[in-house]
């Protein structure tokens, strides 16, 4: 496939990244300079210039391309560009954040105007937290098919008995199965003989959260957190992502917006029912206080500022705010935000990325996630009556290497394949790969029986 | 000030006014049988009847008096001032009414000037509060049907109307349209003009529709009527009950014609009457996600309708009422009284004290902004609900935000500010209407009645409150003339009018 990208910031650049290690040819149009330099290392056309202009679009060779992704953080400018892009056949996705443009996590009302998918990956960012509140014991997890199951990454805790053990004698407990070990930069599928080492993180796809639980213990993992039912939420900026938030949340629970500025907390006031908004700073102890932030049950920092998401959470879990969640811009900063406190740090980028890639695949993925930093991804398929992997023993498939079926969704039950398993027409598959297997996985995925 | 702007507005009013009279000008030719020839006869080489020469005098005389002031003023063209508007429309009303109060002189169904400017004022500004000596039965069909006509002309605002017939009347025509609804002004299409004629077309098909059903539903009533009488009965009350007016045919309003078909379809034109014409516009024309049920102006209308029939109906039962009739009286009497109506389907005297006080509180509220109806209105009433929550809020969390909003929108706070102040002086002028009767010797709950009904419009109420006609004396007649004045204009309109500052330049 050959893909134009307008906009190589951190959003076009990932999902340029990841297409790239699954073997398509990119080009990147950007209009800053900088920004250029900054993403050299990437094997692709790089234009400078302005992504919706005809002009730099044919230098990018949009003639030839397959596909279009408008990525830039200008809805508009992507939007144009999109229409621009149809005009010479490719499909075309756009990034579109704006609420008035667009209220869901991705719509085709816009295909007459050129633009095949609109997505929005700040309400699939908001989506994602309000899951996790909504389900508080599968704290940084990956939810498929409807929330059956649940892809969970968690560290070995230092104590932890299981160090220096192999998989094969580890016997996790029904209900959860490792489909990769992290370790440092490293994303390992797990072999029966591998052995675990101290800081390793194990991915894991898990069906409830007592099978959870269960597997913290007897493995010796940093336990997630365990509460009763969520009641009242303070969110920390009303940002466009923490109005999303509020709006998911407000008619089943108590939310609170504290918004510095004025006129964006009342803006928030206008598109939220149900949600209270405070006018102050959320580092604010007396603000925190005032409004009784110890009482809430989760804090989130949902505001553009990360340093200020990250100092708000680390105040309201001093007060004793249980859950705190900070959205956070650089990825790295993840685990130093985990580390110091943070119950949880995420980015939206994170989210931007998976929700454009997802759309990316033609073998029809229901649901794909980001996960190990990037390097690979949980993808959600449907296993078609023609594919030729119906009928067929686990074992028997050739599946690329650096891939694993984590789990099985046939009707009512959700299994937890063995390689003796069959795989019936009509299965959704949740399979973790890493990126470069993506294609061959695409292949396998859509080849006809005979 | 440049009164001559004023004085041409005024005339293009007549000149459309005028043709109004022509609906009981015909209905004279056709209905009015009983009626004696007029004395002009003896000069024409035709007989003419009283009620037909009065309305044809009237029309004639409106009509050029209105040519008159139009020709002597030049044409203008440029803005017109704020001020220029209020006061245009103000006088542009009394005019109408001061005129509109010919025909019941000329006809000879009054000799009284009071109550011939009360029951002009009183149909204008579809208050429906009767002056004119009972039994209204006496009465040839003509003057009944001009009674429903000024209804029909003052319902939708007239300014409107002329807007809807004219199509053009002065550049900054909002602003007249504004001073008319106390600052609202609808815009559904691109021009007032286009927006005045499709509701006014609303207007005119509910009217026509109502008719109707009415106009066989009285045939078949116990009043026994044939198929021509009926005709004339159902377009005043079809009048009325759109434009929630209230005048009726008969001394007894709507319960003289026994019917519970009749109780149903103006019980259905005053709900309609009180319902906002851009939504109902909008239903019929404008996109299909208008969903009614979630307009929160028209759900606390509807709540309020249930919940006042309720009510006012247990009020009833608790003095010894059958249910059915109970609840069947007790929720037209409350229709009644939160469209601004006035019709009657019992005799509101035999209505109990808790009944009465509902009752008033109905007629202070009125119903949705942008329909035919008086008093404050539901939406300032949620704004007026609404602030009181958000001060509460602003006790508990200082520091949140306390903005009213409605429909999901923000209300700015000078509209709020407006809300509130035009709360305070409705009330005010409420109490000292009230006041103005109890002087003249009325009960107090009397006056709070004919104040209440007066100012929102409404025209029923009970005791000396139930009407205005003899023995009630001239200064209470003018105070109710003054009262549904300045109601009909939500007050500040009429007010300006003698603040000295409006005519300094």
């Amino acid at each position: 496939m050959y893909v134009v990208i307008a906009g190589a910031g951190e959003v076009g650049y990932h999902v340029a990244k990841a297409l790239r290690n699954e073997g398509h040819n990119i080009a990147l149009i950007e209009p800053n300079k900088q920004v250029i330099e900054n993403v050299q290392d990437l094997d692709a056309l790089l234009v400078q210039g302005n992504g919706a202009s005809l002009d730099y679009l044919e230098q990018a060779g949009i003639k030839n391309a397959d596909l279009f992704i408008g990525a830039s953080g200008h809805d508009e400018a992507n939007m144009s560009a999109c229409a621009i892009a149809k005009t010479f056949g490719a499909s075309t996705i756009a990034r579109i954040n704006n609420p008035s443009y667009l209220d869901q996590t991705v719509s085709f009302k816009y295909r007459s105007a050129g633009i095949d998918v609109a997505v929005c990956p700040e309400l699939v960012a908001a989506q994602k937290v309000a899951n996790l509140l909504r389900a508080p014991a599968l704290a940084s997890a990956e939810i498929f098919a409807h929330g059956r199951v649940a892809v969970v990454e968690s560290k070995l805790l230092p104590t932890s008995t299981a160090k220096g053990r192999s998989l094969a004698e580890l016997k996790p407990p029904s209900g959860v199965n490792i489909v990769a070990i992290l370790r440092g930069d490293e994303v390992l599928i797990p072999r029966g003989e591998d052995r675990l080492q101290t800081n390793d993180r194990l991915l894991m796809c898990v069906l409830t959260p007592q099978a959870l639980q269960e597997a913290e213990a007897t493995i010796g993992l940093r336990p997630g957190k365990q509460t009763g039912r969520m009641k009242r939420v303070v969110i920390a900026g009303g940002s466009r992502i923490g109005v999303r938030l509020a709006r998911l949340l407000e008619h089943q629970i108590d939310v609170v917006i504290i918004e510095k500025q004025k006129e964006l907390a009342t803006a928030a006031f206008e598109q939220l029912e149900n949600t209270l908004i405070i006018t102050g700073d959320a580092t604010d102890i007396g603000i925190l206080k005032g409004e009784s932030v110890e009482t809430a049950d989760a804090f989130v920092g949902a505001d553009r500022v990360e340093e200020y998401n990250i100092l708000a959470c680390l105040i309201a879990k001093r007060l004793g705010v249980r859950h705190t969640i900070a959205f956070i811009n650089q990825n790295p900063l993840k685990t130093l935000a985990e580390d110091i406190g943070v119950d949880l740090a995420l980015t939206v980028r994170q989210a931007t990325v998976s929700s454009l890639l997802r759309w990316c695949y033609r073998m029809d993925a229901l649901d794909v996630a980001l996960v190990a930093g990037g390097e690979a991804q949980v993808i959600e398929v449907e296993v078609k009556r023609e594919s030729k992997l119906a009928g067929k023993a686990l074992k028997k498939i050739d599946f690329p290497k650096s891939s694993l079926v984590g789990a099985v969704v046939r009707g009512d039950t959700t299994l937890l394949p063995r390689g003796d398993d069959t795989i019936e027409a009509g299965d959704r598959l949740v399979i973790f790969a890493l990126t470069e297997a993506i294609p061959r996985l695409e292949k396998l995925l859509r080849e006809p029986g005979k | 000030m440049r009164f001559h702007r004023v004085i041409r507005l005024i005339g293009t009013v007549f000149k459309v006014f005028a043709l109004f009279l022509l609906i009981p000008f015909l209905g004279s030719l056709y209905w009015d049988e009983d009626v004696a020839p007029s004395a002009i006869s003896k000069v024409l080489p035709f007989e003419l009847k009283t009620t037909t020469a009065s309305f044809l005098i009237s029309a004639i005389f409106i009509f050029l008096l209105g040519l008159l002031l139009t020709s002597v003023v030049p044409e203008f063209s440029e803005d017109l001032r704020d001020r220029e508007a209020y006061v245009a429309v103000a006088l542009g009303w009394l005019f109408c009414a001061v005129l509109g109060a010919l025909p019941f002189l000329l006809t000879g169904a009054t000799r009284s000037l009071t109550v011939a400017l009360f029951e002009s004022m009183s149909g204008l500004t579809t208050t429906g509060y009767s002056a004119l000596p009972t039994p209204l039965e006496q009465y040839p069909p003509s003057v009944h049907l001009w009674r429903g006509t000024l209804h029909f002309f003052g319902g939708m605002g007239i300014i409107l109307v002329i807007y809807a017939i004219v199509g053009r009347l002065t550049e900054g025509g909002h602003k007249l349209m504004g001073s008319e609804t106390g600052g609202e002004v609808s815009r559904v299409r691109s021009t007032l003009s286009k927006t005045s004629k499709s509701l006014f077309a609303v207007y005119v098909t509910l009217n026509f529709l109502l008719f109707l059903a009415l106009w066989i539903a009285i045939r078949q009533s116990p009043l026994g009527v044939g198929w021509k009488a009926s005709a004339y009965h159902a377009i005043v009350h079809a009048f009325a009950a759109v434009a929630t007016g209230g005048f009726g045919t008969l001394t007894a309003s709507v319960e003289g014609f026994q019917s519970p078909w009749v109780d149903g379809l103006t019980f259905l034109g005053m709900f309609l009457g009180g319902t906002s014409f851009v939504l109902m516009y909008q239903l019929v024309a404008g996109p299909a996600r208008m969903a009614l049920f979630h307009h929160p102006e028209f759900r606390f209308y509807v709540t309020l309708i249930a919940l006042s029939s309720v009510a006012v109906g247990l009020t009833l039962v608790s003095v010894g009422g059958h249910w059915s009739y109970s609840f069947g009286k007790g929720a037209y009497m409350a229709m009644s009284a939160l469209s601004t109506t006035g019709f009657t389907a019992m005799d509101p005297n035999r209505l109990p004290d808790a009944a009465r006080i509902v009752l008033v509180l109905l007629m202070v509220t009125g119903g949705m902004v942008g329909s035919t109806v008086g008093a404050i209105k539901i939406a300032r009433i949620q704004m007026l609900l609404q602030l009181t929550v958000q001060e509460i809020r602003h006790l508990l969390h200082p520091h949140a935000v306390t903005i009213v909003k409605m429909g999901g929108r923000l209300v700015p706070e000078t509209t709020t500010r407006r809300v509130v102040v035009f709360f305070f002086t409705y009330t005010t002028v409420l109490i000292a209407g009230t006041f103005g009767f109890s002087f003249m010797g009325y009960h107090l709950g009397d006056s709070l009645v004919a104040s209440a009904a007066s100012l929102g419009g409404v025209g029923y109420g009970w005791g000396t409150g139930a009407g205005f006609a003899e023995p009630v004396n001239d200064l209470a007649r003018l105070l109710g003339i003054a009262l549904m004045w300045l109601g009909r204009l939500e007050i500040f309109t009429v007010l300006l009018l003698f603040v000295p500052a409006t005519y300094k330049s």
